[in-house]
């Protein structure tokens, strides 16, 4: 699925960026990496989202939203993964219970 | 570490000044706080200029600060430069290259100074890229800690005390790390700032465990792929120092559990709950227009009394004064009276008047961004200017041009691309200022009695479709690598904007307009009053013509034939429009004049002038005045605005695309004048 269809509130990973080499490039500098879990925070006017990742914000547009794979993931993995930005693997719930 | 002092105070009455400390660059990400901290940090003493053959602007400041604990009594004096936000120094826009450009410059000259990198505290791993890239150019560095106070909920490092957090970064970075909060009235942090940079000018160390050695600057690579490896390697480490810092950070067993425990993620910060309205699918575009609502309003109906005020007392007092002055040396009626009051005064009048509508405008847009708004402006205004391939934000100049399109070209300043700054400044001369209203009205009421709103109104939206249309020929010729692109930003915290850091970059940004387009404005309004002094018919005093003797109303009769096919040729509208060039405020005066009738308070009636204006746009027309009066109309629309625009214009982008601007303004508005003339007077 793609972050265009995920729902507000829902918890992702994201999986793929299906842009350009360079706006690829552009988006993992500032933080949109694959592996960075994310929170849709709002869905905005002409399809826009406002998803959070590792404390930022980032306002997408409907058509990038739209080219941005994601897998939803449960909220105990979102615990452990919520200051994770891009490219780690999850730490596990375990450790979050710690 | 106390961090709330501005350096230990200096032994009275032996403090010294040293020469310039070096060059100090602030480098960071967009609204990350290097303004606030530039303004804390130089007050008063700054001022903004062009970056060397660009159009990208900076401010530059001079950074004094009181001795360091090592020579209390030494004041240390430093040039500031806020460069402009950037997430990386692998540039994609002007205004990227300059600071790449900039950092490169300093890491390549030993000694000549410190760059300070601000991190943003609540997104730490996006920052610590940007130090990577900066390190790694050799550059010597210095971190500075914003954003403290805004609490993000889901940060890693979100509820970590700011000297904690600092000191976890220092140790793991090798480098200075000092918390700053500048946002308060006593800033915090800048006392310890200034010795950190000391420090590191004396002893440049690099930052611990780089993962590529500072031989391999990033910004001498210019292949993708490659970028794509090493900036993997610098994620790889990125993540790595984000771990070990909230891992010391949670190491303390009865401290806060930054990391492993943070709070629910689902938990809306402020400012989500603020967006949750700001950008609602309703409720953001009537947001957002009811801003765009309020600027115009600001830089009409608002600054309109305080024009109002100036222009009375420079014309009246000080007019009064420079006469009086004058009389008392014997020189009162003189051609040196006309030239000092009705050409230099006037002219620094005019530049005066602008100054409410250029700080109101300076002002409001500091607001704006200063409190975060700006970010979420140009998403929900993205879909309407996608078009032209602009920024959303480029919609919010565009409308102010419709009240005045000087404060407008001022907000085109908040777009971050240069090449979207200037496509923005050449559209804005198409929107229709209220002052070419005044125009409009006069012509409206003495040719189309009956239905003046419609033929108003109908200027309005030739004017949308002028800018429209502007905007796709321009992206299909000039600015061809202008293109839509994907959107997406980081929307940053809410805060409340600051009074003492928004007057200095109000005051250093009107200082800017009237050192670069005041000068030209001046220097123009001069001209015009030597061209209307001057007499080449008829026998007159220097200073004391009337139009049609003098090398202006030679100018204007010379110009005449052109107009003809749309026409207006006559003498009266010609030098309308050469008046107009310099200010469209004065283009009804101007007709009256030439007409030597009364100027109507009321330009709806016009009476006389209406008379008169009727009787000669008939008679330059062949009978037809009606598709003459429309022809000119949209001659006034089409062509150059104003001489303080263009001043501006220049300011801002230079003298080339500035001309090339004007010649392109008149050309257009000739073919569509001749257009609706020719197509008009056959109806």
């Amino acid at each position: 699925m793609t972050l265009r269809d995920t729902p507000e509130g829902t918890h992702v990973r994201l999986t793929g960026l299906r842009l350009s080499d360079d706006v690829t490039f552009r988006l993992r500098e500032m933080g949109l990496r694959p592996g960075a879990v994310a929170r849709v925070v709002l869905h905005t006017a002409f399809g826009g989202r406002v998803v959070a990742v590792a404390g930022s914000r980032y306002a997408i547009d409907a058509q990038t939203a739209a080219l941005i794979d994601v897998d939803p993931i449960g909220s105990l993995d979102a615990r452990a993964d919520a200051g994770t930005s891009g490219d780690r693997p999850a730490r596990t719930s375990a450790v979050v219970a710690r | 570490m106390s961090c709330h002092e501005t350096g230990p105070a200096p032994v009275r009455g032996t403090v010294a000044t040293a020469p310039s400390a070096g060059r100090v660059l602030l480098v960071g990400a967009p609204n990350v706080g290097k303004s606030t901290l530039f303004n804390a940090l130089t007050g008063a003493r700054q001022r903004t200029v062009n970056a060397p053959g660009t159009t990208v602007e900076l401010a530059t400041g001079t950074w004094q600060s009181a001795g360091t604990r090592i020579s209390p009594s030494t004041t240390r004096s430093r040039t500031l430069v806020d460069l402009p936000g950037t997430y990386s120094l692998l540039a994609r826009s002007a205004d990227e290259q300059v600071t790449a450009d900039a950092v490169s410059a300093l890491a390549s000259t030993p000694g000549s100074g410190v760059a300070v990198v601000v991190l943003d505290a609540s997104a730490l791993t996006r920052s610590l890229y940007l130090l990577v890239q900066v390190a790694r150019t050799g550059a010597p560095v210095v971190v500075g800690l914003t954003m403290l106070d805004v609490v993000v909920p889901d940060s890693p490092t979100g509820a970590a005390p700011p000297q904690v957090l600092a000191g976890a970064l220092a140790d793991i970075l090798g480098v200075p790390v000092v918390p700053l909060d500048c946002r308060d009235r006593t800033p915090r942090g800048l006392g310890a700032l200034g010795e950190a940079v000391d420090a590191v000018t004396a002893n440049p160390r690099p930052v611990r465990g780089l993962p590529l050695p500072s031989c391999c600057a990033e910004t001498d690579v210019t292949d993708l792929a490659t970028d794509l490896a090493q900036a993997e390697v610098t994620f790889t480490w990125v993540e790595r120092v984000a771990a070990e810092v909230a891992g010391r950070l949670a190491a303390p067993t009865d401290g806060p559990r930054v990391v492993d425990a943070p709070p629910a993620p689902a938990t809306a910060s402020l400012s989500d709950r603020v967006d949750g309205v700001l950008l609602h699918p309703w409720a953001g575009i009537p947001v957002f227009l009811a801003v765009v609502w309020l600027l115009f309003e600001l830089t009409t109906a608002f600054a309109a009394p305080l024009v109002d005020l100036i222009d009375r007392i420079v014309h009246g007092p000080v007019a009064a004064i420079v006469t009086w002055a004058l009389g008392r040396v014997g020189l009162d009626g003189g051609w040196l009276h006309g030239l000092l009051v009705d050409g230099l005064l006037a002219g620094v009048g005019t530049v005066l008047t602008f100054l409410p509508v250029m700080a109101v405008m300076f002002l409001a847009l500091g607001v704006l961004e200063d409190s975060g708004y700006l970010a979420r402006a140009a998403f929900v205004a993205d879909r309407a200017m996608r078009s032209l391939g602009l920024d959303g934000r480029a919609l919010l100049p565009l409308v102010v041009g419709f009240g005045c399109n000087l404060p407008a070209l001022a907000a085109t300043r908040t777009l971050p691309n240069a090449r979207h700054r200037l496509l923005t400044g050449l559209l804005i001369p198409l929107t229709s200022c209220s002052a070419r209203l005044t125009v409009y009205v006069l012509l409206a009421g003495a040719f189309f009695p009956g239905s003046a709103g419609t033929a108003i109104f109908l200027m309005y939206v030739t004017s949308v479709a002028l800018v429209l249309g502007g905007g796709l020929v321009l992206r299909r010729t000039a600015f061809r690598d202008v293109r839509p692109e994907p959107l997406v930003l980081v929307l940053p915290a809410y805060q409340r904007p600051r009074l003492r850091p928004l007057a200095l970059t109000v005051r250093a940004r009107v200082g800017a307009f009237v050192a670069g387009a005041g000068r030209i404005i001046v220097a123009t309004m001069l001209v015009v009053w030597v061209l209307m002094a001057i007499p080449v018919a008829g026998q007159h005093a220097v200073g004391a013509v009337p139009v049609a003797d003098s090398a202006y109303g030679r100018v204007a009769s010379t110009i005449t034939p052109v107009f003809s096919p749309a026409g207006f040729g006559n003498d009266h509208a010609t030098a309308a429009l050469i008046t107009g060039f310099v200010a469209k405020e004065v283009v009804v005066g101007s007709f009256a004049q030439s007409y030597a009738v009364a100027e109507p308070g009321d330009v709806a009636r016009a009476g006389s002038l209406g008379d008169r204006l009727r009787e000669s746009f008939a008679a330059s027309s062949g009978g037809h005045g009606a598709a003459a009066a429309a022809a000119f109309m949209v001659f006034v629309l089409a062509y150059t605005p104003c001489v303080a625009t263009l001043a501006e214009q220049r300011r801002l982008f230079g003298w080339r695309p500035t001309l090339s601007a004007v010649g392109a303004q008149l050309v257009t508005a000739w073919v569509l004048a001749v257009l609706v003339f020719q197509i008009g007077s056959r109806l």
